[in-house]
């Protein structure tokens, strides 16, 4: 039987095989034109809706879970555009104007406001789309079936969905949802980073997905893959049923041996760490197996409703100190700018922050701020194992100032007979091409490196993040990345110091091999990330790692680099492969 | 702050600045949204790049004013002075 694949980008993991649930009623939407008569019915039945939905809403904020807390923002701006004049007016006097029916009235004005919104130049602005049309589905989903939101499924199936707003998603019985499947959204959507919180299987941007699933239609969703069939045979249910036995083994041995040392074939050890963001992450210790933590991002404590003082970030940081002793953690400063910033930096209005007042120049033009933190930091590293990052350095000089600041520090704390450790390890991230270029000065100065590559790539190839035109550049295979990356390691080594690399391409298995092969010391990810990693550097070599790494030194050709990198992971892994998360490219069908 | 209201050939009109430290993002948009809409009177709001309804959160939104904005407010109707006032005072204590 000939069967049908869609495609979808891959945002969560994991294969689920189920009966398709729809949530929406958006493919039977109604497009129908209406008497005179009747244009009081269907603008009475719209502000029926409105309320409805609002009220829903409303209940919904009631609910939120504690973990998923940063989404009540998003619900109560939902609940808002369910008011708005212009969303519900513009339909309203669409009805009467063009005689159709409120659902057409509906769709046709959320799409208008879509449109508008995202072709804006803010990226946020952008985002706002996406409440937009959420609300719209729902409005149209009560237009269509009443009062009863199928939103709560309650026999196990695949979820089908346009596109699932936190409130949708927040009102499942997520223990019968076995995969969800939406035609919008894309790996940084709502569902994307819910789904992946809730290690349900999921899959974004499927093509054709609308008009192509019934509701009880059996599919297979391979979320490792990125692929949907419809109308399986016998066959293609037992093949999937054991890959997804495979990947479900694959998934326990790595938890199972989260704690293992990241020991290659030929006894080579290397540290895997995490990322964090706040005291919140602490609670996947020590089940994660980290080495302890590359990168705590110290941002949190500052984008509340006032700066912090001192003695918060004390609490805070030894917090984090004490309950992962003995293990290693390393503090990055303040590194606000990019995407988030201060009242004071907002202030200057910078055509294009990421090239501007942030990190560490923020906190050297900032020295109130700055020093808060760092006698924060030397506070809590009296539990003996804190060390202080500083991101976005360009110049010896803002390594060598902040040493005197500390300096400075370390007798005002004397002089208060505050207990602090006065020889805090100082780090340098190394994320601009200045600080490549001057790494081996850099070196002689400071404890240690770390690699911070999603900017270094960025800053490298001369590519905004936001700006889609450019991100086919966005290649940390390019020679211009692998050459720096070789140039900073060696610098490190040279001098004596560790190096670490704490960007989101540590964990993607092509380029966790080449670094390996250029002998990083440490590498540090997001935790749920560390168990795979681990697992899959026992399974190289340093001596393979470092023959592939020279061969994609000597190359100059991107596309043969490519090539010679998935062969040798394809050789080295099999079907392994596919379990992990890799921007790079799709994993190859075997 | 009667003073600061002007009595305009479009309406009674008054100058505020967001001063807001990412300027009017979702949540302050929703809630100088909501405080417009208890009043009856028209409220447009004006910027460099354009008018909207006061009322519509994605209207403010799709206005974008940057933190240091200055803007006017137009107001029309019975209640158009109360609500220039109630709007200011919302203003104020936004930046508070």
């Amino acid at each position: 039987m000939a069967r049908t694949v869609l495609l979808g980008t891959p945002v969560s993991p994991g294969i689920a095989i189920g009966r398709v649930r729809l949530t929406h009623t958006a493919v039977q939407d109604e497009e129908r034109y209406i008497a005179s008569d009747e244009v009081e019915t269907e603008q009475e039945a719209l502000r029926t809706a409105a309320e409805h939905v609002r009220t829903s809403f409303a209940a919904t904020m009631e609910n939120v879970p504690d973990d998923l807390a940063e989404y009540g923002d998003v619900i109560a701006a939902q609940m808002e555009i369910a008011r708005d004049p212009k969303l519900i007016k513009g339909a309203l006097a669409r009805i009467a104007h063009k005689h159709i029916c409120a659902a057409w009235a509906l769709k046709l004005t959320v799409d208008e406001l879509c449109a508008l919104f995202r072709d804006m130049d803010d990226p946020y602005l952008r985002d706002r789309a996406q409440d937009i049309r959420a609300v719209g589905l729902r409005l149209r989903e009560y237009l269509h079936s009443g009062p009863g939101h199928k939103g709560a499924a309650t026999e196990n199936g695949v979820l089908v969905a346009e596109d699932l707003s936190p409130a949708d998603v927040m009102e499942l019985d997520l223990d019968h949802v076995q995969a969800i499947l939406t035609a919008e959204g894309g790996p940084t959507s709502h569902t994307a980073i819910l789904s992946r919180g809730l290690r349900i299987p999921c899959l974004s941007d499927v093509t054709g997905l609308m008009t192509s699933v019934h509701e009880d239609d059996t599919l297979i969703v391979d979320g490792l893959e990125g692929c949907v069939l419809l109308q399986p045979d016998d066959e293609d249910v037992a093949q999937y049923r054991r890959r997804r036995q495979e990947y479900t083994d694959w998934e326990t041995l790595t938890l199972k041996t989260a704690t293992w040392p990241a020991e290659m074939c030929d006894g080579v050890r290397v540290m895997v760490q995490a990322n964090l963001e706040s005291t919140a992450d602490l609670s996947s210790f020590p089940e994660n197996g980290a080495d302890g933590v590359g990168l705590y991002r110290t941002e949190f404590a500052f984008f509340r409703e006032r700066l912090p003082d001192e003695d918060e970030l004390v609490a805070e940081y030894s917090e984090v100190a004490k309950s992962l002793a003995p293990r290693h953690v390393v503090f990055r400063t303040l590194d606000v700018g990019a995407d988030k910033m201060l009242r004071a930096q907002a202030a200057l209005n910078e055509p294009n922050p990421a090239l501007g007042l942030r990190g560490i120049r923020f906190c050297l033009r900032h020295p109130g701020i700055f020093r808060t933190q760092l006698r924060a930091l030397m506070r809590a590293g009296i539990n003996g194992n804190v060390s202080v990052m500083l991101p976005m350095i360009s110049t010896l000089q803002e390594l060598r100032q902040t040493r005197r600041i500390m300096q400075e520090l370390h007798q005002e704390l004397a002089a208060q007979k505050l207990p602090h450790e006065s020889e805090l390890p100082l780090g340098v991230m190394v994320e601009t091409p200045a600080a490549a270029m001057i790494c081996d000065a850099l070196a002689r100065e400071c404890d240690f490196f770390s690699i911070g590559t999603n900017d270094l790539v960025h800053y490298l190839m001369a590519i905004d993040r936001n700006n889609r035109h450019v991100a086919y550049l966005n290649e940390p295979l390019h020679p211009a990345v692998i050459r720096t990356l070789k140039h900073i390691v060696d610098a490190a080594h040279q001098e004596g110091i560790g190096v670490s690399v704490c960007g989101e391409l540590a964990s993607d298995p092509f380029v966790l091999a080449l670094l390996l092969g250029m002998g990083v010391d440490a590498v540090s990810a997001s935790p749920r990330f560390v168990p795979g990693m681990k697992h899959l550097i026992r399974q190289f070599s340093a001596h393979e790692c470092m023959e592939l790494a020279d061969n994609v030194l000597l190359s100059t050709d991107l596309t043969a680099s490519q090539r010679m990198v998935r062969e040798k992971l394809q050789q080295l892994l099999g079907r392994e492969l596919s379990f992990h998360t890799s921007s790079l490219f799709t994993p190859m069908t075997s | 702050m009667d003073e600061e209201i002007d009595q305009t050939p479009r309406g009674l009109s008054l100058r505020v600045s967001v001063g807001l430290r990412n300027g009017l993002h979702a949540r302050p948009a929703a809630r100088l949204a909501r405080e417009a809409q208890r009043y009856s009177a028209d409220i447009l709001l004006i910027s460099e790049t354009g008018e909207v309804d006061a009322k519509s959160m994605l209207d403010i939104l799709s206005l974008a004013p940057p933190a240091d904005a200055e803007l006017t407010l137009l107001a029309n109707g019975p209640d158009a002075r109360e609500a220039l006032q109630g709007l200011a005072r919302f203003f104020t204590n936004m930046q508070e």
